[in-house]
């Protein structure tokens, strides 16, 4: 373990002034520290979201018991299989086969037969060159009644191509083109998204609109998931679920909107005309007369941001604030959009900076150059926690120590610092914190005053920072619940 | 089919095994992987990530780099990393998942290149992420001791235990107490606060002095490492430990006995390990014992040795019939005395269960689904980091205190 005694100090690497950073590969990549903060959905919660859709994967033990476990903590163990080859099996050239073999022997002990399956091949197999379109038709050869979604979980790839995350959202979008018809003109479907959508701009729009919105959060049934393929519109939030929405869309014959989760006036602004053009084209409706309304409605709710973060600059004042990207998608534009209303952010954590976010960054190299981006994966942060808080950029930047908030530690802890998002806490120890991710499922100006709201909630109640290591945030779990249904089946823990 | 899972998880894999067995020795643990093996290992496998942190990184191999194998970042990568550290690392270790062995990575030359580059010494523990848990802490222990034990000149600090060698006369210590090395100690296996304690406490009690710890609590510690050679024998607390004791009983001498002690007057472990010629059979005098199989089966589906030890005590306490299953991967030349079963996989363990509609079955929570559920049947959970992970962590249960085998004993002779 680390010994106390060893304070780090000195060269690190895994900070930098905002001045020195750019877009993409904003850190040089080295050896990779993981921290103990889960709370972000992986490959496995996503696909979980798709009722009567089955997940098997195919690796060796390691990597593997990651993804069943996630299952498990989640309650789900029974909508995951695996099948694990062993080292003469993947030496021999027998992949293909025990690949083949295994899917088809999990899917024929399942006590139900799963109306679709999620399928992960590994890095292994790309690597040893499988024919995955031989194994993939192979299966769905012994099963033509079961849709098959050609996922993969293969991190190998991910620095230098698609990730697993966004080939995975592709599969799930894609299938909605097979019963896509008839189009459905009263209907808009939100897809690639983890989270429900709430307190959204958008949403607010459609529902002015008299248009039913489809979520794979509100469906009971495969059936009803499919039937999200007949909206003539789909839209999604997310970055990661951009790669595939207009192909998936496209399949289907459908129009799509990509609305990330701005926090600049500007491009929010944006964004919700390109959205009332497209329901005017498809309702016939007057544009210019759409757009007037809309603006109306823009001017509100910009006078209602306004007045949000009037009040909660009177609550949160200047308490150091730090910002991370696991519950903020736009960190660089979030702490813009903050120090621009006179709060007092002193640290971005983010491991890269988004293209989106190129403006955000050129505004806040111009106006705050020696903010400090900290890297959550660096190896060197392995020792943030030891170091002391705000007195380090002071020291790493050589800036006045009275602009960063004084030369204390923060979370163990003679200053209150207010964390946005779990990963801040983590690193900054403060238990006054947002508790979010993927900002919450809000966006649009609506999202942003959601978001200053649970930062004032955060700032008046402080929470237990370690709930931060548990898995998949909003999901139904064991691992905080414990072990009822096991003690309702007359077990006994010898505890 | 051997190789599917329909519900049941795998057990922790030899990755996790090697950085857990590694955690407290004050070194620095590389795994060659692009990303799964570490989150796997610190968010199921690891419950020290949060609060006692560890030096322990991945590579972030990239596709690129492993096919054109360079391993050039790699070596360069973990320079980097050393030179940036707050302390010199103590040793570096290197292990892997599965692409790294396909593409033939040469780790004992970056192990060797690593050491004559940075002065630190430095070890490659085989792996693939293809094994279990066991088996990887097993080979990381047999490691740090072919590294350490033995060489106080390999280590920065020197010999600096509670019992040094001058302190030794005749194999024993001045004081006469017979001196132990623990193997085989560490959380994916006695994961319960305070267990490492705990056992310090039996031994202390019982008149043994701890020379080292493989790997848990104040005893695990690298300073203790160069002496451990020295110690009178080995306590064995898991299939993990084996492999280390096998090394120092052939190297060194020591024999070694396997069995988990249970704070329990009449417990054979504490007494075959102060005995003049160590056993570790112990578990085997069934019929000494008195096994009677008049009564349904307790069936132990555990780690062996801790299965193995539990059901000696409920023979001997109570005459019951035991069946202890090994459901960790097998080593022919490493039986663990004691076991009636080594089986592996969900199918072969279903189809061996279902046999015992009757048995009162001791396993982990995990199992359940796979159990016979009979109305006869009963079961009582003993869950372990290594299979549920932190699921059921507040169920951990600490098996050196004691009290442990009364409520074993109790829940048994209940209705």
């Amino acid at each position: 373990m680390l010994r106390s005694s060893n304070t780090p100090k000195g060269s690190q690497n895994n900070t930098i002034r905002i001045r020195d950073a750019v877009t993409g590969r904003t850190f040089p990549w080295g050896l990779e520290y993981n921290c103990p903060v889960h709370e972000h959905w992986n490959i496995v919660h996503t696909g979980m979201l798709i009722p009567e859709c089955h997940q098997i994967y195919i690796c060796t033990d390691n990597c593997l018991r990651g993804v069943i476990m996630t299952a498990d903590e989640m309650n789900a163990a029974e909508r995951i299989s695996s099948v694990m080859p062993d080292e003469t099996e993947i030496f021999d050239g027998r992949l293909e086969e025990i690949t083949i073999r295994g899917i088809i022997d999990v899917i024929r002990k399942l006590p139900k037969r799963p109306r679709a399956v999620q399928l992960f091949p590994v890095c292994m197999h790309h690597f040893i060159g499988c024919d995955m379109r031989y194994i993939f038709d192979q299966v769905e050869k012994q099963f033509p009644e079961i849709d098959f979604m050609e996922c993969f979980m293969d991190p190998i790839r991910q620095k230098l191509t698609t990730t697993p995350e966004q080939r995975q959202r592709y599969q799930m979008m894609k299938v909605l083109a097979k019963k896509a018809e008839p189009e459905d003109l009263s209907k808009v479907s939100i897809v690639g998204e983890n989270l429900r959508v709430q307190d959204s701009d958008f949403t607010e729009l459609l529902q002015q609109e008299g248009i039913r919105i489809l979520q794979v959060q509100d469906c009971q049934s495969y059936d009803e998931y499919l039937a999200m393929g007949q909206s003539f519109l789909w839209i999604t939030k997310s970055p990661l679920s951009r790669y595939g929405l207009e192909k998936a869309a496209s399949l289907a014959g459908r129009k799509s909107l990509y609305l990330p989760v701005a926090v600049n006036y500007e491009e929010i602004d944006g964004q919700l005309h390109a959205l009332v053009k497209l329901l005017c084209e498809a309702s016939g409706r007057s544009l210019s007369e759409s757009e007037k309304k809309l603006d109306e409605w823009i001017a509100k709710q910009r006078f209602l941001t306004e007045e949000a973060f009037r009040n909660a600059r009177k609550i949160i004042a200047d308490t150091p604030i730090v910002v991370d990207y696991i519950c903020e998608p736009r960190p660089v534009g979030f702490a813009r959009l903050l120090l621009e209303h006179h709060f007092h952010v002193v640290r971005i954590l983010a491991d890269q900076i988004s293209p989106e976010e190129a403006g955000d960054l050129e505004a806040l190299k111009e106006a705050y150059p020696d903010l400090a981006l900290m890297s959550t994966s660096a190896s060197d942060s392995l020792y943030e926690r030891e170091r002391p808080f705000v007195s380090s950029e002071a020291e790493r930047f050589g800036s006045d120590p009275a602009l960063v908030g004084g030369t204390s530690h923060c979370g163990f802890a003679k200053k209150k610092i207010l964390a946005v998002g779990p990963k801040a806490s983590f690193f900054t120890g403060s238990p006054y914190f947002v508790n979010a991710i993927e900002a919450d499922g809000a966006s649009g100006y609506m999202g942003i005053r959601h978001m200053l709201r649970l930062m004032c909630d955060a700032f008046l109640a402080p929470k237990n920072p370690e709930i931060v290591t548990g898995k998949g945030l909003g999901l139904p779990g064991v691992w905080n619940a414990g072990d009822k249904d096991i003690e309702k089946n007359g077990a006994v823990f010898l505890t | 089919m051997k190789e599917t899972y329909r519900v049941l998880p795998v057990w922790a894999g030899d990755v996790s095994g090697i950085a857990g067995a590694l955690y407290e020795f004050g070194g620095m643990t590389v795994i060659h992987d692009p990303s799964g093996c570490n989150s796997t290992y610190n968010t199921h496998d690891e419950l020290r990530w949060y609060r006692e942190p560890s030096s322990i990184f991945i590579s972030g191999l990239n596709m690129k780099d492993a096919v054109l194998g360079n391993d050039d970042r790699f070596i360069s990568d973990i320079l980097d990393t050393v030179g940036s550290l707050p302390a010199r690392p103590e040793f570096i270790a290197l292990c892997n998942s599965p692409v790294p062995w396909l593409n033939g990575t040469d780790f004992e030359a970056i192990a060797a290149i690593l050491e004559h580059k940075s002065g630190i010494p430095s070890f490659y523990v085989p792996s693939n992420g293809c094994h279990d848990y066991a088996r990887g802490a097993g080979l990381a222990w047999k490691k740090l001791l072919q590294t350490f034990a033995g060489r106080p000149e390999t280590f920065a600090g020197g010999g600096q235990g509670e019992a040094t060698a001058e302190q030794f006369d005749g194999g024993k210590t001045d004081d006469g107490a017979v001196s132990v090395n623990v193997l085989g100690m560490m959380t994916l296996d006695y994961a319960a606060e305070g267990s490492a304690h705990s056992l310090e406490t039996l031994l202390r009690k019982r008149g043994f002095r701890i020379q080292s710890c493989l790997g848990l609590g104040d005893f695990a510690d690298l300073r203790r490492i160069p002496d451990c050679t020295r110690a009178d024998v080995s306590l064995v607390l898991s299939k993990a430990g084996l492999l280390p004791a096998r090394y120092l009983r052939d190297k060194y001498g020591i024999p070694y006995v396997t069995g988990v002690p249970l704070a329990d007057e009449s417990d054979p472990v504490l007494k075959s390990l102060g005995d003049e010629k160590p056993q570790s059979d112990f578990n085997e005098k069934r019929h000494a014992d008195g096994e009677q199989d008049s009564h349904s089966p307790v069936i132990f589906i555990t780690e062996p040795v801790l299965g193995a030890s539990l059901a000696a005590m409920v023979r001997r306490k109570t005459g019951r019939k035991t069946i202890v299953i090994d459901p960790l991967e097998t080593d022919p030349s490493a039986q663990i005395p004691g076991v009636d079963a080594s089986l592996f996989g969900e199918e072969e363990i279903e189809a061996f269960l279902a046999r015992f509609p009757d048995a009162d079955f001791i396993c982990d929570p995990m199992y359940d689904s796979i159990l016979p559920h009979e109305n006869r049947t009963r079961r009582f959970f003993l869950p372990t980091l290594a299979l549920s992970g932190r699921i059921y962590r507040k169920h951990f249960v600490n098996y050196f205190e004691k009290g442990m085998s009364d409520r074993l004993l109790g829940a048994l002779a209940s209705g």
